[in-house]
């Protein structure tokens, strides 16, 4: 009986309303956690670790403002469909951020709040014809910072979860990153002093790299000397660091374990250098890390210079072409974000790196040679570019230009800080002794960390990527290759945060109809081969008509002749001819495109209903048949 | 009883129902404007050429439209024929207890919307023939189209068991199936936007909505929540439905 309470309790209006606040509450529940299969081929919607890592520091409020131009018919297809997967992803982050990610979605016209506020925001509008302008960029607020993406190129799709990422990251952590940059060549320039002044000289400038790199970062100057880098320093650029001593390597190589960061640019010949200072004679020998390569398993020859045919240059004068490799993106890694849209890369003299990183560190090859290179001894370089040149023999093997390393680092100084036996040193041996005892070192790197190596220092300088010239006071400089660049994305990657270094590219795939696009591929090159004999002929005719105006007589000369006439008449016919053949090709094309979109919308919209019908008629025939014979 | 007998009561129901289905000429004329709808929106309205993108976009997204008139036509039936006729005395006198006959029957239209559904399949042969469409978001849509079909066909058994007449089964059930697709309907929304409805109520209106949980599924991504509602939405209408043919026998 009770049982039965129950159920007409249940079975009643008041069931139905608990019913629907279960159902409520069973929402409710399953969108707690984030379960959830990306089935889409590129796993277009899961975040990377990088970025979840990042929206896990998020404390307060962050407002993102997403500006794009929307129902303009001035806007590309394409781009619409990149700013709805813009969309998508910043949706994305919305719900992994729990609620501290506001997104809103502007859409900036001519003279309205949405345009001032993206001038405001320095979101600025990308022009695509000559009337038309849109608006594709990201605006981040997170309490008093502020950044933002002027404009999201659809080239760099690939990278735009780095992207946004790494603006987030800015704005929660707005200081400006310190750079330590430590170089034995005088890329600070010179101050001219009283000395210099006697002997004619001019105070140098500092290059142009350092220049730029001030604008973006507080560079640090670090001397080549120091037993210990700075702890503010986040990355450290090492720039031929000819004779540096084992105490400086033994700096570094604890700088690193700290989690630092580190560019290297090592050199088994620095032209600049040579050039730089005449009066000393010439360049006196390369620059490397030994005592750390050797640690991560890596040589790199500091005498030997390398020579590439196949990457000549031919912007230089002939005796070094074959020294001056000039990167084309073959030889650059593409998917990497830090060589991302670098179109060249110019070295100049550069090594190369060679050996298989010790267990623990992982190798990517960023930059790399031609097959057809090899090794000619600096010495001969140095003595004669073209003697040098004859020594020269191809190899069959591609050589590492740039690399990067990562991972966890092990010293490179198990035995802790490098004795040195000068006599000041043996004078504060007891105190030193004291502080090796207090200061200990560390053995092995606590986190992940990267080191990036180039086989070459001068590409630093302005010679192999820019042109600069004075005028007046100022200086216009034009870019030609991609060297600074590389610096600059290295450099962004690298103070960035750490969740970030790792982070994948993200390829999306076009899927376009293909079988259409073939299609009109082929018809786009029989309409070519068309051209091409409507121009020949039309060169043919020409020629016969020159030969026919020379034939003639000088007082003749502004009238045609019959001859002349007749292959104009001839080259009209050809013009015409050629003209109804290119209509005809489109025309034909289009049949073509337009029967097959006709054959499936038959297929799909008509053939399966037929079949239904069939089948149905089929079954109710025999079905009678069955009940008629019954 | 167990569990094995209550499945078999199940299994048995249904396929009387799916029989009948198939016997009549109603459900090929079903089947037959289904597909010729799909495929006239798709190629015809939805610009499935001028968009040369192989995906199946332009065929998914007309969903909750076709289900909207045809899912109910399917529905209408299930109750209020048994109704009309007297039938349905008879049906739960027979050693079947109520809610195994309203699962049963509800299982069986909800396969011959499946059927119907599988028959679309020249369309993705098409698409692979094109180009190379990302077949993952393809499955996971149709996993989504399949779900929804049954959250709207539950709908309508609930309204069907309301009334003897499957006119007035079909009109208050497309009312709701409306009402539910326009709640997260991207005009709706925007027009709620521009009478300053606050952003929470709005975003709490479209998530009560058949379009917004679909959307996810028609971009690839098999979200719990998602799942979690169209079967909650199932769970609870047949419930109802339980609770209708309860009282209507009570009442007698």
């Amino acid at each position: 009986m009770k049982n039965r309470n129950l159920e007409t309790f249940l079975y009643s209006t008041l069931g139905v309303l608990i019913m629907f606040g279960i159902v409520v509450a069973v929402n409710l529940i399953a969108g707690l956690p984030r379960t959830r299969v990306d089935l889409t081929a590129e796993k277009l919607y899961t975040l990377s670790d990088g970025t979840l890592s990042i929206l896990s520091k998020l404390d307060g409020k962050l407002k993102i403002r997403f500006y794009c131009t929307q129902d303009d018919p001035a806007m590309p297809v394409s781009w619409a469909n990149y700013a709805r997967r813009v969309e998508d992803l910043l949706a994305e982050y919305r719900k992994v951020s729990g609620g501290k990610i506001e997104i809103e979605k502007l859409n900036p016209q001519p003279d309205t709040d949405a345009e001032d506020f993206a001038a405001m925001d320095n979101v600025t509008p990308r022009q695509i014809d000559l009337a038309n302008s849109v608006y594709m960029g990201l605006s981040f607020t997170y309490l008093d910072a502020k950044t933002s993406i002027p404009f999201l190129p659809i080239e760099r799709e690939k990278f735009l979860e780095y992207d946004i990422s790494r603006a987030i990251a800015q704005v929660i952590n707005p200081q400006r990153p310190t750079i330590g940059l430590m170089s034995s060549l005088p890329v600070f320039g010179m101050q001219m002093n009283p000395f210099m002044m006697q002997m004619g000289q001019r105070g140098q400038e500092p290059w142009l790299f350092v220049t730029e790199l001030q604008r973006d970062f507080n560079l640090k100057q670090v001397q080549m000397d120091v037993d210990k880098i700075d702890d503010d320093i986040k990355v450290l650029i090492v720039h031929h660091p000819k004779n540096i001593s084992e105490k400086t390597q033994f700096a570094i190589d604890q700088f690193l374990m700290r989690g630092g960061r580190l560019i290297a640019f090592l050199d088994p010949y620095a032209w600049t250098e040579g050039r730089r200072n005449p009066m000393m004679g010439g360049a006196q020998g390369g620059s490397t890390l030994d005592k750390l390569l050797s640690a991560w398993g890596l040589t790199f020859e500091n005498n030997k210079v390398l020579a590439d045919r196949r990457l000549r240059n031919p912007g230089v004068p002939p005796e070094f072409q074959l020294f001056v490799p000039s990167l084309t993106p073959e030889y650059i890694k593409q998917d990497e974000i830090i060589c991302a849209q670098l179109d060249n890369v110019m070295f100049g003299w550069p090594g190369a790196f060679s050996g298989t990183p010790v267990e623990g560190l992982k190798m990517d090859v960023l930059m790399q040679s031609s097959p057809e290179a090899g090794f000619v001894d600096r010495f001969l370089v140095e003595m004669s570019p073209e003697g040098a040149a004859k020594e020269f023999k191809p190899g069959d093997k591609q050589m590492a230009l740039a690399v990067r390393l990562s991972g966890k680092f092990k010293t490179a100084f198990p035995n802790g800080k490098p004795k040195e036996s000068t006599d000041e040193d043996k004078k504060d041996e007891n105190k030193d002794k004291k502080d090796e005892k207090e200061a200990e070192f560390l053995k092995e790197s606590k986190e992940a960390t990267s080191v990036i190596l180039v086989a070459d220092a001068d590409l630093l300088h302005e010679t192999f990527y820019a042109q600069v010239q004075p005028i007046g006071n100022q200086k216009i400089v034009m870019i030609y290759s991609g060297n600074l660049s590389f610096l600059q994305n290295t450099l962004e990657l690298l103070t960035g945060d750490s969740a970030l270094i790792n982070s994948r590219s993200r390829a999306t795939k076009s899927r376009n109809f293909t079988v259409i696009r073939e299609m009109r591929a082929r018809a786009a090159r029989s309409l070519q081969d068309q051209l091409q004999k409507f121009e020949q002929e039309r060169q043919e005719i020409q020629r016969k008509l020159n030969e026919l105006q020379a034939q003639k007589d000088a007082n003749q000369r502004f009238v045609l002749s019959p001859e002349q006439k007749a292959e104009l008449e001839k080259y009209r016919k050809a013009q015409a001819e050629t003209n109804r053949r290119i209509k005809e090709l489109s025309k034909a094309l289009r049949r073509e495109e337009e029967s097959l979109e006709t054959r499936l919308k038959v297929i799909n919209i008509g053939a399966m209903p037929l079949v239904v019908t069939l089948f149905g008629l089929g079954y109710a025939l025999i079905n009678r048949k069955r009940t008629a014979a019954k | 009883m167990n569990l094995a007998e209550a499945l078999h009561n199940i299994q048995c129901i249904g396929r009387r129902q799916l029989g009948s289905y198939f016997n009549s000429p109603v459900a090929y004329v079903f089947i037959v404007i289904f597909l010729l709808l799909a495929g006239f929106f798709t190629f015809m309205v939805g610009g499935f050429f001028q968009r040369d993108q192989a995906s199946l976009v332009a065929f998914f997204m007309w969903h909750p439209w076709l289900f909207l008139v045809l899912v109910p036509a399917v529905g209408m039936g299930l109750w209020a024929e048994e109704r009309r006729l007297g039938t349905m005395e008879l049906l739960l006198t027979m050693p079947v207890t109520a809610w195994q006959a309203i699962v049963g029957k509800f299982l069986a239209a909800w396969v011959f919307l499946a059927v119907t559904l599988a028959l679309t399949f020249p369309v993705w042969i098409t698409v692979n023939y094109l180009g190379e469409p990302d077949n993952g978001v393809i499955v996971c849509s149709y996993i989504g189209s399949l779900l929804m079909a049954g959250a709207c066909l539950s709908i309508s058994t609930m309204t069907s068991a309301l009334t003897r007449n499957q006119v007035v089964s079909f009109i208050i059930s497309i009312v709701i199936i409306l009402l539910l697709i326009l709640a997260g309907f991207p005009p709706v929304t925007e027009l709620l936007k521009s009478w300053d409805v606050p952003a929470g109520l709005i975003s709490l209106i479209a998530s009560t909505s058949i379009m917004t949980h679909f959307e996810g599924f028609q971009k690839g991504v098999l979200d719990l929540r998602d799942v979690v509602y169209f079967l909650s939405v199932m769970g609870f209408c047949l419930f109802t439905t339980g609770v209708i043919i309860r009282s209507l026998r009570s009442g007698h």
